[in-house]
């Protein structure tokens, strides 16, 4: 398989003497891959998206892309837009800066913004929506423009049912044409018909790299929610 | 072409928060309308042509004025996540550095057009002639380029809200009002001509005022020590700022 993004003894140290939050962490994401990442707070999670993704540089290890810079998309956990800039603008931005010259700006954001019912939002600048309005804007800026991999912390947090539909509905489009996403979320037993693979994290190691399948089956019985199968692998780990 | 992106967007961003925005050009002008013209009528005799005197001196506020607004803009777009997002996409920070310079540089080239206009009408006779006036403006926008570089170095370290409002407090008028930019600083008390000896804005207004190949050689060289700086800055700069 040809790796799109390859990761290998990640290690990330904030000040010595502590814990570090992500310890040898090796991964690897194919294309056409969904990996759910799960772990308590704390884990690592977003210390080991913000290495992947490339906002913070590992204190040992290495992050080798196989895909360029523009055609990834993120999405961080912590708020991350323009306030001043409309939705439209916000999510253009995104489009434009990862295809620079593209002249279907206008019909990605259409697109997007269809997609995740951002339509009557376009003309609204950041600062005048609320949580979730503002989430599914960071999610459409991260998506748009059809990026072959996408790095998303949390992005259903704050989003109700219908908007996570809308995500997860986006998300299973773009994955039939052949995208990848790596995603940390809490809605474990809805995320679990979405995604290919399982890694679990606990205190920055990866506990386990496993089929989506092979993952929920890792219990006395089969459950379909991801969480149940973490708690679980973690109850069994030495 | 990234810069050029951005730069339509930090354009947007003026445009969408215009009111906020305005008093970048209404500072200027109610210097001049309202200080220099009252200042106008006690230093007339003491200055040579207190139009020109007085304008020289508000084309160096502009190009001060434009590094606390680049530390704001920066410090802006590393809190929320522009700087993050324009550098992981595959922007470099000297392209992420280029749009601000462009987009300082057409806001002090409006500023300066409407400032100019404004004192032709105060001024009248008294007023440089256009010919000197196109030339503040040109020295002008290369040391605006210095203080950008300057304000853009700074923003890269700022990490909250309160350090960015700090900085332009204690360097707007303080640095404006000790530097001969309205009223010659010689016959003022020690103190005063201490301070202004320690800023570089008090020899980039006696500069401007008396252009020459030193003036031009200097603005150049000012400008590229600002880049510079800003450069070795922004590139070690934290993509986000600390504060949430």
């Amino acid at each position: 398989m040809s790796w799109l993004i390859t990761a290998t003894g990640l290690t990330k140290e904030y000040r010595k003497g502590i814990a570090p939050a992500v310890a040898d962490v090796s991964l690897a994401i194919g294309p056409g891959e969904v990996i759910a990442v799960v772990g308590h707070n704390g884990a690592g999670k977003s210390t080991l998206f913000d290495l992947l993704g490339g906002l913070s540089r590992p204190t040992r290890g290495s992050v080798e892309l196989n895909v360029a810079r523009q055609d990834i998309g993120w999405c961080p956990q912590r708020e991350i837009v323009d306030w001043s800039l409309t939705v439209r603008q916000n999510i253009a931005l995104g489009v434009e800066l990862r295809k620079p010259g593209r002249r279907r700006t206008a019909g990605a954001v259409e697109e997007i913004a269809a997609s995740l019912g951002l339509e009557s939002l376009l003309a609204r600048t950041a600062e005048t929506l609320s949580g979730g309005e503002l989430r599914r804007t960071q999610i459409g800026r991260a998506m748009a423009g059809d990026p072959r991999l996408m790095i998303l912390d949390e992005p259903t947090t704050g989003l109700d049912p219908e908007g996570m539909s809308k995500v997860f509905g986006h998300l299973a489009a773009r994955r039939a044409d052949g995208a990848s996403a790596i995603i940390s979320t809490h809605e474990t037993s809805r995320f679990s018909k979405h995604c290919t693979r399982v890694i679990a994290l606990a205190e920055g190691q990866v506990l386990a790299d496993l089929p989506v399948e092979e993952f929920l089956l890792s219990g006395k019985a089969r459950t379909d929610d991801l969480w149940e199968a973490y708690m679980h692998i973690r109850q069994e780990s030495p | 072409m990234r810069p050029l992106v951005l730069t339509k967007y930090h354009f947007a961003s003026l445009w969408n928060w215009r009111t906020s925005y305005l008093g970048r050009f209404i500072e200027p002008v109610a210097y001049l309308l309202f200080l220099t013209a009252g200042l106008r009528s006690h230093l007339s005799e003491s200055t040579d042509g207190y139009g020109g005197f007085a304008l020289t001196g508000l084309t160096c506020l502009l190009a001060f004025r434009a590094s606390t607004s680049a530390m704001s803009d920066v410090a802006n777009d590393r809190k929320w996540g522009v700087f993050a997002i324009y550098t992981l996409q595959g922007g470099s920070a000297r392209g992420y550095l280029l749009s601000i310079v462009l987009y300082g540089g057409a806001v002090f080239l409006g500023q300066f057009v409407l400032l100019a206009g404004c004192a032709l009408l105060v001024f009248g006779a008294d007023a440089p002639s256009l010919s000197r006036m196109a030339v503040s403006g040109a020295f002008g926008l290369l040391l605006m380029i210095g203080w950008t570089g300057v304000g853009a170095a700074v923003g890269g370290k700022v990490q909250s809200y309160a350090t960015r409002d700090f900085l332009v407090t204690v360097t707007s008028l303080p640095v404006v009002f000790t530097a001969p930019l309205f009223y010659p600083i010689d016959g003022t008390s020690g103190f005063l001509r201490y301070l202004a000896s320690a800023k570089p804005l008090t020899y980039q207004v006696a500069a401007l005022r008396d252009v020459n190949a030193f003036t031009a050689s200097g603005s150049v060289l000012w400008a590229a020590a600002g880049i510079t700086l800003a450069l070795v800055l922004l590139k070690r700069a934290d993509r986000v700022s600390r504060e949430r």
